[in-house]
């Protein structure tokens, strides 16, 4: 292109020694062709550019302004679909001012969350926005109040019932008032259990207030989003590895997510038959997420998170859990999982010009403490340094379940999801 | 074949024979048949068993795996926990190493401070009032019951850094806690217990062990240096305090007294400036009468009456050298005295004012010494400096003795001039030169007290010098002579 250019200046240059055009014309004709250069190149960026990224750690207004000028670099005109996300603190009312303001986005979603994931980076406080630079992506939202599996399944089917299966998928945020199996059984029998969908959740309250942000409004409830135009594409990173004999459950409280019975005894036992003696350090300790249950899913083991345990001896969980399920105690070694990582990613095909959704757990997090940034480093390190990586953490997710895709409920794994 | 059909006729001969024969060969076969199965269940069961086995072994392995993994992780966090404590520790040492009030240095004790130390309560005592300074955990009840406790126990915590867990002291306050992972350390110096602080409720570890016990040790140690601290500042505050209203009691009646005497010296001023107006007028009138009496203007005069006049005339004019004096010492005093300090030149001033002193060194036969640059101007009221030099030129020839030198010397020194006059007179003694410039003040000396004076000459050169905010001094020595230097503040690019 450059090339090109110097040859018309020089041709210009010689129409001025034989005196046809006057020096003015000559100025003004070199702009235009430069000018035109310029928004070419730019043409060309944005159409090669699906996706662009930017994190602020700033305040308030400030963290917006930072990633709107950010945004702006790489996308220049208005923006179609934009997506916040934000860690407690930062006022929902402002984002939705500040970036109707300076990004004007068509669509606007916010997801509060309270740790995010940038780059290979875990993000304390900070503010993300992505945008997706795809014309005919569109979205549609419902806002889930705290309600049975019969009004969500009605909810979904009505919200959603004439839309396409290709090329979508439902974006979904949980906070701990709505329980997850009953979001799951209503989602299975109003879309489908094999409708794409990346869910994620809470089980207990993090902050006071947890807001989502769609378009002008702002929610305190859950929200399922259906996202059309981008192909959704995932992968589990785990590293538990089972231990000692298999146990079945034999009594559990399924909207609760509770176990009363493991082996026809009290579910507690299973802690107390593999750790004997450091039983009561473990119990004064609370030392359930370290040590999650791994159930058997289609020849799978899934992870469920234990969060506490009642006086009775029951495991209050995080996942789905069925009576006659068997599964074993699970411990994480992580390092053989990400030593591997390179082999694991091919599973997602090509990244370019991709998102790379990164859904981590807290639970995850807790266990691994200051090395769980070293994962986020791996990834990053092995996608490579324009990979655009952002993330959240949560309790659980919900994902398709890898070999026969049916919609999973796991909490423990980094859930890595590739947007197209 | 023989044979065979001998069999054969037997065993189809007598058909029950028969029926026993294949009976019991059934039997044959099924027992050899049951005795393979046993075999095989006997090998299944060794291989349950050995799965079993392999199971318990895993079993038995995973056992290992997770106490080995949770004591690692609990190992780690204890690491981490220990170096937040350390961190915790030195933050609340760096916060509170400045702190220079009691209930500033407690409201340091903060959950997280506690919480640092490993423990979830935490509770401090002051001694002297038996008040809750930092809670935090510990219900009302306890409070009450462990202030009840150490109530009267202030000699158990003096001899000792951590209340030892067989003491008394220590199993009632476990007691009253409902816990045994407790550690109670008195805050003190070493003669006074001041407070007790007291922690309970272990975060992590089940026992209270060697960090617990030192992460304590050193807070305690701390809070009692930074109470230490704070005593000694109180302390010295206090003093300086007292000192200060003492100071201020002082200026006070220093101040009152200076207000007496500038009102007794008003008082005094303004009686001598009346009392010299009122001897003036009457004393220019015998002044004037004496002196034409003298000049014959009324008359020649006998010889013997001319003397006493002119006695009376010399005492006249003495006296209205008192009177004047006084009136500018009353003036200056007062402040009614007009000075006009401007730029002019001093030495024209010494020359003029030895030139019109010139008979009186003649009619004592002494030498005059001018040591002069050839001009320099300096900031005064010349009329006043006038005096000053014919004051002290005039005191140097009545003091010195005839065939005498007088030297008079001007020199610039940085910005100010100073001038000096020197005479090789009698000298004066330490205590006369203390006291030379008091009003009235003579030196004691049988030399000087011939020599008619009134004692308020060196006090109106004194004032003189004073109103230009100059310097004025002397040097003597006796038998030997007097210097009198005085300074004026040179003119800039004189």
């Amino acid at each position: 292109m450059q090339g090109k250019l110097l040859a018309k200046v020089n041709r210009l240059i010689f129409t001025i020694l034989y005196g046809k055009l006057k020096i003015g014309e000559v100025f003004k004709a070199i702009s235009l062709k430069i000018r035109k250069t310029l928004v070419n190149n730019s043409k060309i960026r944005m159409n090669q550019e699906k996706f662009a990224v930017a994190l602020s750690e700033k305040n308030q207004d400030e963290a917006i302004k930072e990633v709107s000028l950010k945004i702006k670099t790489i996308f220049p005109k208005d923006i179609n679909f934009l997506i916040i996300l934000f860690t407690p603190g930062y006022n929902p009312a402002n984002i939705i001012r500040s970036s109707n303001l300076t990004l004007k986005p068509k669509k606007l979603l916010g997801l509060q969350a309270p740790s995010l994931i940038f780059g290979g980076r875990i993000i304390q406080k900070g503010l993300i926005a992505c945008c997706v630079n795809k014309e005919n992506v569109s979205s549609k939202e419902v806002i889930l109040k705290k309600a049975n599996s019969q009004e969500i399944e009605t909810l979904l089917r009505f919200s959603f019932q004439r839309t396409h299966k290709e090329n979508m998928f439902l974006l979904s945020l949980l906070n701990p008032s709505l329980s997850p199996s009953s979001y799951l059984n209503a989602f299975r029998l109003s879309l489908g259990s094999a409708f794409a969908q990346l869910g994620v959740g809470y089980k207990n309250q993090y902050s006071q207030h947890t807001y989502q942000i769609l378009d002008k409004t702002i929610s305190e409830d859950s929200v399922s989003i259906i996202i059309e135009g981008i192909r959704l594409r995932s992968l589990k990173l785990g590293g538990y590895i089972p231990l000692g004999k298999p146990f079945t459950i034999t009594k559990v409280v399924p909207d609760r997510s509770i176990i009363r019975e493991i082996n026809d005894r009290p579910a507690i036992n299973i802690y107390r038959h593999y750790l004997e003696e450091k039983y009561p350090l473990f119990m004064k300790n609370r030392l359930f997420s370290m040590y999650p249950l791994g159930i058997n899913s289609e020849g799978k083991l899934k992870l469920v998170t234990v969060t506490d345990c009642l006086g009775d001896g029951s495991l209050v969980c995080v996942g789905d859990i069925k009576e006659n399920d068997w599964g074993h105690l699970m411990l994480l070694d992580s390092s053989f999982e990400f030593e591997n990582l390179v082999h694991k990613l091919q599973g997602l095909g090509n990244v370019e010009n991709s998102l790379i959704f990164v859904v981590n757990s807290l639970s995850r997090k807790k266990i691994l403490k200051n090395t769980s940034g070293n994962e986020l480093l791996t990834l990053q390190k092995t996608l490579g340094e324009n990979a655009k990586i952002i993330g959240l953490y949560s309790d659980y997710c919900l994902a398709p379940h890898e070999e026969k895709g049916f919609i999973n409920m796991e909490a423990g794994d980094v859930l890595i999801t590739l947007w197209q | 074949m023989g044979f065979l059909k001998s069999i054969e006729s037997v065993l189809f001969s007598d058909p029950i024979f028969t029926t026993i024969i294949f009976f019991f060969m059934i039997v044959v076969v099924l027992v050899i048949y049951l005795i393979q199965k046993l075999h095989l269940i006997s090998n299944l069961k060794q291989d349950l068993n050995a799965h079993h086995k392999i199971i318990r072994d895993l079993d038995r392995q995973a056992k290992l795996i997770i106490k080995s993994d949770m004591e690692l992780k609990l190992y780690q966090q204890e690491i981490e926990d220990k170096l937040s404590k350390l961190t915790s520790i030195k933050e609340l040492i760096i916060s509170s190493m400045h702190i220079l009030s009691r209930d500033d240095l407690f409201n340091q004790l903060t959950k997280k401070a506690v919480n640092s130390l490993g423990f979830k309560n935490g509770l401090l005592l002051d001694f002297s009032d038996l008040e809750v300074k930092a809670n935090i955990g510990f219900n009302k009840e306890s409070l009450s019951l462990i202030a009840n406790i150490i109530k009267y126990k202030k000699e158990t915590f003096k001899g000792v850094q951590i209340l030892p867990s067989n003491s008394d002291v220590f199993k009632q306050i476990v007691s009253v806690a409902g816990t045994k992972d407790i550690l109670v350390a008195p805050i003190k110096d070493r003669e006074n217990v001041y407070a007790v602080f007291i922690v309970s409720g272990l975060i992590i570890s089940t026992e209270v062990k060697k960090p617990e016990e030192e992460a304590f040790l050193i807070v305690c140690m701390h809070l009692s240096q930074c109470l230490d601290k704070i005593r000694l500042f109180e302390g010295l505050y206090h003093t300086k305090d007292d000192l200060e209203k003492k100071v201020k009691e002082r200026t006070n009646e220093l101040v009152k007294s200076l207000r007496e005497i500038e009102v007794i010296s008003k008082a005094k001023s303004d009686f001598i400036s009346s009392v010299s107006h009122e001897l003036r007028t009457p004393l220019t009138s015998v002044k004037g009468f004496s002196s034409l009496l003298v000049e014959d203007k009324f008359g020649k005069l006998p010889p013997e009456a001319k003397d006493r006049l002119s006695r009376i005339d010399e005492n006249v004019n003495r006296l209205m050298d008192i009177v004047n004096t006084l009136l500018d010492i009353a003036r200056i005093e007062s402040g009614k005295m007009e000075v006009k300090i401007a730029p002019s030149e001093i030495i024209k001033l010494i020359t003029d004012v030895t030139g019109f002193l010139s008979p009186q060194f003649e009619e004592k036969s002494m030498k005059l010494v001018l040591e002069l640059p050839k001009m320099l101007e300096v900031h005064m009221d010349k009329n006043l400096i006038e005096r000053v030099l014919i004051n002290l030129i005039n005191n140097a020839i009545k003091f010195t003795a005839n065939k005498g030198t007088i030297t008079v010397n001007c020199q610039q020194k940085s910005n100010q001039a100073l001038i000096s006059i020197k005479d090789t007179g009698c000298g004066m003694n330490q205590d006369d030169l203390e006291k030379i410039f008091q009003d009235f003040y003579r030196v004691k000396n049988q030399t000087i007290n011939k020599i008619p004076g009134t004692g308020l000459g060196l006090s109106l050169v004194k004032r003189i010098i004073d109103t230009h905010k100059e310097k004025i001094w002397v040097e003597s020595k006796e038998g030997v002579g007097t210097v009198f230097y005085f300074t004026l503040r040179v003119v800039k690019n004189a």
